[in-house]
């Protein structure tokens, strides 16, 4: 069942000197029940702001200037600000980037825990714990820590606090924004073990914003690969990493060495990313791209889908 | 080949300040156990990566290595090129820091924002007053930057880092650091902050420089797979303490220890195991304050024993040199 | 920070230029004032001088010993600006060294400089000033270096904590692993990154000296052959003034050291507000 639909998601942000910096340029994806969607892409290629967009969260000097969400078939865009106050938390949730090092350090986890809850469901105090004591115990961590504070848990464990925070109100889609970077590999398998199961459990849909393509088999059903604020490849995990049909992907796939593979340097993807104030005529990704031909810079490719593999390139999809 | 640089018994351990009442009370002195007996040797021209989780020691003992600590925490020998660094003194021989140089984690963090990257490179010649003639050091300082990718190198002496990108800022930090041409190079973690377009230039330029001026590299870094696809040998780390040492191939193809087992099995592979069982280690590495009695490895070992609770393992060698710091050396080699 | 981005700054600030504007005027009296206007301490005037409101004459009326109230105080403003930026300035390489010094080392010279600059800020400074003043006598370079020798705790401080910030730097671990001293450390990575914390601290340290300065002054350690504003209030309050309702007497040195402090004051939040990315406003 689709309960997230994304089309032809445009979002710009003014910048002084009138200036425009074209974040996210005609994004479009959906999200069923129980799926989990990564988006994956180099900084600045777009993947937050899409996301952040999806409740409303950017900042001022950013707008959607195009295009429509529809989360349950009902418009987010057009939405009035008491519609998206009760979208957000209890709807989609996101754990930020990082957030784990902004807990409070001075408020215990069950108070930061119960402010949360209180703050979106308008409990009484009693019940806010009995529930902060039920998230905790959902992330695994032993309800005894409850009045701890922030410096006595680890780094994982307070990734896991943010999770539960995430939870509180029993949102349909959780979005994590890097939810594993600057954890040891160790902890970032068993957070995304935990989001596995809490998943299964709790039926929910998940947007993963990463940079590493390596995670995604762990955790991911579909992946958007993303440049310069478009979605350039789109499939299933299993096609992106076998099959993968963008250059980008492809370069992008060959820049992690991997245990099992072919041991070898990692590959590097020349040039740098592109200037978002300037939109170029043809492929965005030509100038960096190791296969362009002369029709890549004069004319955007269109969309080519195979067995709903999208994806956007003149190439007609040879592989390597 | 003979070592180029090699460690024995080297023991890294902080002591943690104590407060007033703790002094009164005549408490006795905690120590972090950073480091805990590291012997380890590098050849001319090799990598050698050493590979932990945070909290492992592995930076510590980069340190260690480059002399950054305090003398009184460091015990252990350490001989470069056949001679110790440290003189009867205790005082570390000026030549060698000409032959090592290290290489920082964060390149935002590494440059200093006020200097120009003309100054940052000058500053190892300044003070190793490798010249005076402005001409000469205004050369090699353009030489530097060629060999590191920054070419053409005189459009880069007036630049500060805050108009590099991280790809470009990193190449100035290898720039300072082939200014003096030295024999061996401490890399911490070089790439993890990078974005991924970039990391393998970095890391193609470390090894072009291995091939052409037989630099060795002590490759620090958490993540095994680079480790494999890069070095030589691989020394794995857990808690302070070596756990397995060996040729790259072999620690990763036939892991005989359990943590290296684990943390390769966690690796992310690239292909879909969603619904597969992993076996994944309980807890996170605690603390070395209170170090686990026996092997430190113990609590969070799936084939944990009594005797591993109690009984520190010997380092065990293979006659290929491949170790494996573990009681149950034959059971895991034979799986 | 570029340093034409750091001047756009500060003159886009409202206090920094207000503070900048009535700074100048005052330099400018005090460089051109005592060339033009002539004042000698020693001439007092007639018999029918004495306590006279401001005329065309006396610009600002006289003094109870017949001497101009104007010149006095074109005069004092000199004195005024040189002992507070004096003082300062010996205040400030005081609480500079100290500060990196016991923030770089750390351990038990931290310990020792932070115990003697505790003891310093606690120490009831104006009592302290007094003391020292009427030990060494009444001269002007006596008043710089009593006030400069009380007034650096503060910036020892402020220096400390950012020093202690500027060691955990990476660039300073990256300059110890190539062998730097710790002389070259101080000078090239940890003095210049400090640097613009300690001036802005200067110019807020300026109007407490020139403060501290009045208020020794008016107290009657002040030099009496280089009268400063302090002085002028001094001899206003022995003879009287008040309670004969000689405004002209009082109120002009009393605004003029007001002036002059909330100019530095103004100047000082700017620069805080510069330096301290913080409390930039967006």
């Amino acid at each position: 069942m689709e309960i997230l639909n994304v089309k032809d998601l445009k979002i710009e942000f003014n910048l002084s000197g009138h200036r425009k910096l074209h974040a996210v340029n005609g994004v479009s994806f959906s999200l069923n029940k129980g799926e989990t969607l990564a988006l994956v892409g180099e900084s600045g290629s777009g993947k937050t702001t899409t996301a952040l967009s999806l409740m409303k969260l950017l900042p001022d000097n950013g707008s959607i200037v195009e295009g429509e969400i529809l989360y349950k078939n009902q418009s987010v865009i057009n939405a009035s600000a008491e519609k998206i106050r009760s979208l957000r938390w209890k709807e989609i949730s996101i754990i930020f980037q990082g957030a784990m090092n902004a807990l409070n350090p001075v408020l215990t986890i069950e108070k930061q825990l119960m402010d949360v809850i209180m703050h979106h469901d308008h409990l009484e105090e009693n019940e806010a714990r009995i529930r902060a004591e039920e998230l905790l115990k959902m992330v695994e961590i032993d309800v005894t820590r409850l009045k701890q504070y922030p410096h006595q848990f680890s780094g994982g464990m307070r990734q896991r606090v943010m999770i539960a925070m995430a939870l509180a109100c029993n949102p349909k889609i959780v979005i994590g924004d890097e939810p594993t970077t600057a954890l040891d590999v160790m902890v970032q398998a068993q957070i995304f073990d935990l989001l596995e199961r809490l998943k299964k459990v709790l039926e929910l849909s998940m947007i993963i914003i990463t940079h590493d393509l390596s995670i995604l088999g762990d955790t991911c059903d579909k992946v958007a690969v993303m440049y310069a604020g478009e979605i350039v490849e789109y499939g299933e995990v299993q096609d992106i990493y076998c099959h993968p049909k963008h250059p980008y992907t492809q370069k992008l796939l060959s820049s992690y060495p991997v245990i099992g593979g072919k041991k070898a340097l990692p590959e590097s993807i020349p040039g740098i990313p592109m200037d978002m104030t300037q939109i170029p005529v043809g492929c965005k990704f030509a100038p960096r791209c190791h296969k362009a031909m002369p029709i890549c810079f004069e004319e955007a490719p269109i969309q080519k889908v195979e067995n709903g593999h999208r994806y956007f390139c003149h190439l007609g999809g040879e592989s390597l | 080949m003979k070592p180029l640089l090699k460690l024995e018994h080297i023991e890294v351990k902080f002591p943690i300040k104590r407060s007033l009442l703790e002094v009164i009370r005549n408490t006795p002195q905690k120590l972090v156990h950073a480091v805990n007996n590291i012997s380890l040797e590098v050849a001319e021209g090799e990598i050698l990566a050493i590979v932990g989780e945070s909290g492992s020691g592995k930076t510590t003992l980069g340190k260690a290595v480059n002399a950054l600590h305090d003398s009184d925490v460091v015990k252990g020998q350490i001989t470069f090129n056949g001679q110790s660094i440290f003189d009867s003194k205790g005082k570390l021989l000026p030549e060698y820091r000409k032959d090592i140089s290290m290489i920082f984690q964060d390149p935002y963090q590494s440059l200093n924002p006020k200097h120009t990257i003309e100054k940052i490179i000058a500053e190892p010649l300044m003070i190793h007053k490798v010249t005076k003639d402005k001409v000469e050091m205004r050369n090699l300082i353009i030489e530097a930057l060629n060999h590191a990718g920054l070419s053409p190198g005189e459009s880069f002496l007036n630049r500060y880092p805050h108009e590099l990108s991280g790809g470009q800022r990193q190449r100035v930090v290898i720039a300072s650091a082939l200014v003096l041409n030295p024999k061996l190079i401490i890399a911490d973690e070089p790439v993890s902050m990078l974005d991924v377009s970039v990391r393998s230039d970095i890391l193609r330029l470390m090894m072009k420089l291995r091939e052409e001026k037989k630099i060795s590299y002590l490759f620090i870094t958490h993540d095994i797979s680079l480790a494999w696809a890069i070095s030589d040998h691989i020394a794995v780390m857990y808690l302070g303490t070596m756990m397995e040492y060996g040729k790259a191939d072999e620690v990763i193809e036939k892991p005989l220890n359990p943590y290296t087992q684990a943390l390769i099995n966690v690796m992310p592979k690239m292909h879909v195991r969603r619904n597969e069982k992993r076996v994944l280690l309980k807890g996170e590495t605690p603390n070395p304050i209170d170090m686990p009695s026996g092997c430190s490895f113990h609590p969070r070992c799936p084939k944990a024993q009594s005797i591993c609770k109690n009984v520190k393992p010997m380092p065990d060698w293979d006659k290929h040199g491949h170790m494996n710091y573990c009681h149950f050396n034959e059971e895991a080699s034979h799986e | 920070m570029k340093k034409n981005s750091f001047i756009k700054l500060f003159i886009k600030n409202k206090m920094g230029r207000i503070g900048m504007i009535i700074f100048m005027i005052f330099v400018m009296v005090a460089l051109v004032g005592p060339v033009i206007v002539q004042y000698d301490p020693q001439d007092f005037g007639e018999k029918e001088d004495v306590l006279q409101p401001p005329s065309l004459t006396h610009f600002l009326g006289t003094d109870d010993l017949g001497r101009d109230v104007f010149k006095a105080i074109v005069a004092g403003s000199r004195v005024s600006l040189i002992v507070g930026i004096m003082a300062t300035l010996i205040s400030m390489v005081i609480g500079t060294s100290l500060g990196i010094t016991s923030g770089y080392f750390g351990g038990r010279i931290d310990d020792f400089l932070m115990r003697l600059t505790d003891i310093f800020l606690v120490l009831p400074w104006l009592p302290l000033m007094l003391v020292l003043a009427a030990l060494l006598g009444a001269s002007i370079w006596n008043i710089i270096l009593v006030i400069g020798v009380t007034g650096w705790a503060g910036t020892a401080r402020i220096v400390r904590a950012q020093t202690l910030t500027e060691k955990e730097r990476q660039y300073i671990e990256r300059a110890k692993s190539i062998g730097a001293s710790h002389f070259h450390i101080i000078k090239h990575h940890i003095f210049p990154n400090v640097f613009p914390l300690i001036f802005a601290n200067t110019i807020l340290v300026t109007a407490v000296s020139i403060l501290s300065e009045t208020t020794l002054s008016f107290l009657g350690m002040g030099d009496v052959s280089k009268p400063s504003w302090g002085t002028t209030l001094h001899f206003a309050f022995e003879s009287g003034a008040l309670s004969n309702k000689a405004y002209w007497y009082f109120v002009p040195p009393g605004l003029c050291v007001l002036l002059l402090v909330l100019s530095f004051t103004l100047m000082g939040f700017a620069l805080d507000e510069i330096v301290n990315p913080k409390l930039r406003e967006r």
